[in-house]
């Protein structure tokens, strides 16, 4: 018996003789990996194809701005209308919409003429995806003129016709707002106002109202409005293909997306892929490029495509969580992807592409924010630099075993 | 109930801790040979051609046969490692469970059944090499490796007497995993990691056989042969890659092992003996029938002498002990700086009873020395002890009431 607990006793003490920590062991010349398992290459890809397509019309609905102008084929306009009124037991004196000026471009365009309407028709906040608002045309005459100094950012006071804003009171049925247009002869600027969405810049209306001892003003900033961004569809205009076939273009406002492919077979199956950054130098022969936008971007991948990009699927990832697409920014005149989007760039996306899990017809470039206002960035295609085409960079391990 | 805790322990028993030796690293290998004796054997250097009715032999299964009632012997050893290249000193200690046995007398002294678990190889180390890159700007690579696993060989045995002569044969069944974690970090203009994992799972079925003489006069003869294994080699990967992931079979082949021992009895309490071990890794390890570079023919030639303890019943302590003292000189089954690897060691062990002629424990110790600086670049020293616990106990005997 006790020789049988000593026994039992000497195999448990034993089997807790442990050992001490693993040390770090550093590499020496007489013991190094001599590249066991592989080793690491950057290698550069070009693309294959490219193109820009214009896309449908984008929803303004959210967009903090309101557009106003013309340029280059580009027209813009607004619609805007109040929702509340003062009692009507009290008299309007007068009335006037004050607006914010937040941004212009423009080329050396001192002024900007607005003519200011009554809106006929009823309109929903997405009114830039009706088809019938695009060169909406007043059948009615301007109830007010404006012009409007490009630069000037401070509040401008829009006199309306109290007789108008006493309709709207009248009957909610003919309160459809005012519509903002640019005159006819106005091109080469586009001003901006704030929007409702706006949380500092938002429009308000003022109402001066009298009453038997004194003159009151009620001040309103609830209300609907939304810019319509119109382009003509005929193939003409600064997004024409046929004479831009050397140029790439992403757009906000007008929608314009480029589409990049490339022949992913390059890289080894056995690449084990830490990085990718795309490469695409930019055109600096634009004035299209709104100051006030800014200038980020995102590639996105685009699964399924006919044959002229008429019709194409992006990964559905990409549109339903924002922090997933990768972004790219301008850097020393090119559009490079961002330093905290190249590891996931490459082993989120491409990795998967050369594994075979996942298809890509075509890499899909586009402005972060393209409802809000209009900008344009212009890109050297694979016509246009074919020293430096649109490229991407692959920093990957090769396995060797 | 306590013997089935005992149990119980003994089958938790397989820890292992860090630091084995470097000589283990070696491309497309499996590890560190270990060619592992009791602590008797390893205290004595030769175990081939003992005669022990308590403590099973681990090296010669056919003198299981001098055991009278059921036998046990367990083993746990302790290394530390004293590593010198050209440029640094390392240090790294492990503990291990180094084997056990179980054998039933089925005939008491004529057919015995047993079985056990033996490792027969052993890597534990990290690696950390850096490598530079010139790609126009430098990229560093920190490239870290764990290697850690090993191979084990559990036994199924019969043992059978005649007259003076024993056989065995055993069925041998060689499995174990050996993992290679590669982390890869990577430093250019941003910090990044990629990771490598590969699991490397042998299995494949063996056989052994054992001869035993103890003919004539004092003169005990041992032989063991063990012919070449093919074990499945089944590598899992574990990296960002579907395609490296996939999992990869294919054989390796262990060479043939030959053994020989001899042991003399100068009288009841005096002996000496020689093992000698043949293994030719050097055309005999393959991977899919193919030889592997950096391999080269194992041989280890063991000598010792042992000054046993005395059968009389009323004997002091120190007459109770078994002293060991023992020589051993070996070529290792790799090259380093393609050239052989010699190791050298002195042992000494000794015995102590925990009940006379029935249970005993050994204790072992080895300094010795593998490697050279000169010629591979690297040399370690260790220091390896060793405890065997053995017991004989009327297990699974029917005892009359």
């Amino acid at each position: 018996m006790k020789s049988k607990l000593i026994l039992i006793s000497i195999v448990f003490l034993a089997s807790l003789w442990g050992c001490s920590d693993l040390e770090d062991t550093p590499s020496s010349a007489e013991f190094n990996l001599n590249d066991r398992y592989g080793s690491f290459v950057i290698d550069t890809i070009y693309a294959v194809k490219d193109t820009f397509i214009v896309g449908n019309y984008a929803d303004t609905d959210l967009s903090e701005k309101l557009s106003v102008g013309k340029i280059d084929g580009i027209e813009a306009s607004f619609v805007i209308k109040v929702l509340s009124f003062p009692d009507s037991t009290l008299s309007l004196d007068s009335a006037y919409i004050l607006l914010t000026g937040v941004g212009t471009f423009s080329r050396d365009i001192q002024n900007i003429d607005l003519k200011i309407y009554e809106v006929e028709k009823e309109w929903e906040k997405d009114v830039n995806l009706d088809e019938t608002w695009h060169y909406y045309n007043p059948s009615t005459d301007p109830i007010v003129n404006y012009s409007v100094n490009v630069d000037d950012t401070t509040e401008h006071k829009i006199l309306i016709d109290p007789e108008v804003v006493l309709g709207w009171r009248a009957s909610q049925e003919i309160n459809n707002g005012l519509y903002f247009k640019a005159a006819e002869n106005t091109d080469g600027v586009i001003k901006e106002f704030g929007s409702f969405n706006s949380s500092t810049s938002f429009p308000k209306m003022v109402y001066v109202m009298s009453t038997d001892t004194s003159t009151v003003r009620d001040t309103i900033d609830v209300g609907l409005d939304a810019t319509i961004f119109d382009y003509p569809g005929d193939g003409s205009g600064v997004f024409d293909l046929k004479s831009n076939e050397d140029k790439l273009f992403v757009s906000s406002g007008v929608l314009v997306h480029s589409f990049f492919k490339f022949d992913f077979a390059e890289i080894p199956k056995t690449a084990l892929i830490d990085q990718v950054i795309l490469e695409v130098e930019t055109d600096d022969d634009n004035d299209l490029e709104n100051p006030g936008h800014s200038a980020s971007f995102y590639i996105r991948s685009v699964t399924e495509a006919s044959q002229d990009l008429s019709t194409y699927e992006i990964d559905s990832l990409f549109t339903l969580y924002a922090d997933l697409n990768y972004l790219h920014s301008e850097e020393d005149g090119k559009l490079v992807t961002s330093e905290s989007s190249r590891s996931s760039f490459g082993k989120s996306l491409i990795q998967l592409i050369v594994d075979g899990s996942v298809t890509n017809e075509w890499l899909y470039l586009q402005y972060i924010s393209e409802l809000t206002d209009f900008s344009v960035k212009k890109f050297r295609g694979l016509e246009s630099y074919v020293n430096h085409p649109p490229r991407i960079i692959v920093k990957y391990f090769n396995v060797e075993r | 109930m306590k013997r089935n805790i005992l149990i119980s322990l003994l089958l938790l028993l397989n820890m292992s801790y860090a630091g084995e030796s470097m000589f283990g690293l070696v491309d497309n290998g499996v590890g560190f040979l270990k060619t592992i004796n009791s602590a008797a054997g390893q205290g004595r250097s030769y175990e081939m051609a003992v005669n022990d009715s308590v403590q099973l032999n681990y090296r010669n299964y056919a003198n299981w046969t001098s055991i009278p009632n059921t036998s046990f012997t367990i083993k746990f050893g302790y290394d530390a490692i004293f590593s010198d290249d050209l440029t640094n000193d390392y240090y790294g200690d492990a503990g291990n469970f180094q084997g056990g046995y179980l054998a039933i007398p089925i005939l008491q002294r004529k057919l015995i059944l047993g079985g056990g678990i033996q490792p027969i190889s052993k890597v534990e180390q990290r690696i950390v090499d850096e490598t530079s890159y010139d790609f126009g700007s430098t990229t560093v690579i920190k490239e870290n490796l764990l290697m850690d696993g090993g191979l084990d060989r559990a036994l199924l045995n019969l043992s059978y007497r005649f007259n003076m002569l024993s056989f065995s044969l055993g069925w041998e069944y060689t499995f174990g995993n050996i993992t290679e974690s590669l982390v890869l970090d990577i430093e250019d203009e941003t910090t990044s990691q990629l990771y490598l994992n590969y699991d490397n799972l042998y299995s494949g079925h063996g056989m052994v056989i054992n001869a035993f003489s103890d003919n004539i006069d004092n003169l005990n003869l041992g032989v063991t042969i063990r012919p070449a294994v093919d074990l499945d080699l089944e590598t899992k990967g574990d990296s960002n890659s579907e395609i490296i992931d996939k999992t990869r079979k294919s054989t390796v082949t262990l060479p043939a092992e030959y053994n020989f021992g001899i042991e003399y009895q100068f009288s009841n309490r005096l002996a000496a003996g020689m093992d000698v071990m043949y293994q030719d890794w050097k055309n005999g390890y393959k991977i899919d029938g193919n030889k592997v570079e950096n391999y080269e023919k194992y041989y280890k030639i063991g000598v010792g002498i042992e000054r046993k303890s005395s059968e009389k019943r009323f004997i002091s302590l120190g007459q109770q002990i078994d002293y060991r003292m023992g020589l051993y000189l070996s070529q290792l089954n790799i090259t380093k700086n393609d050239e052989p690897v010699m190791e050298y060691g002195l042992s000494l062990g000794f015995s102590l009873p925990i009940q006379r002629f029935r249970s005993k424990i050994d204790f072992s110790g080895i300094v010795g020395k593998r490697g050279s600086l000169s010629t591979n670049g690297l040399e370690e020293t260790f220091v390896s002890f060793g405890i065997s616990v053995s017991a004989s106990e009327k297990w699974f005997v029917k005892l009359d009431k």
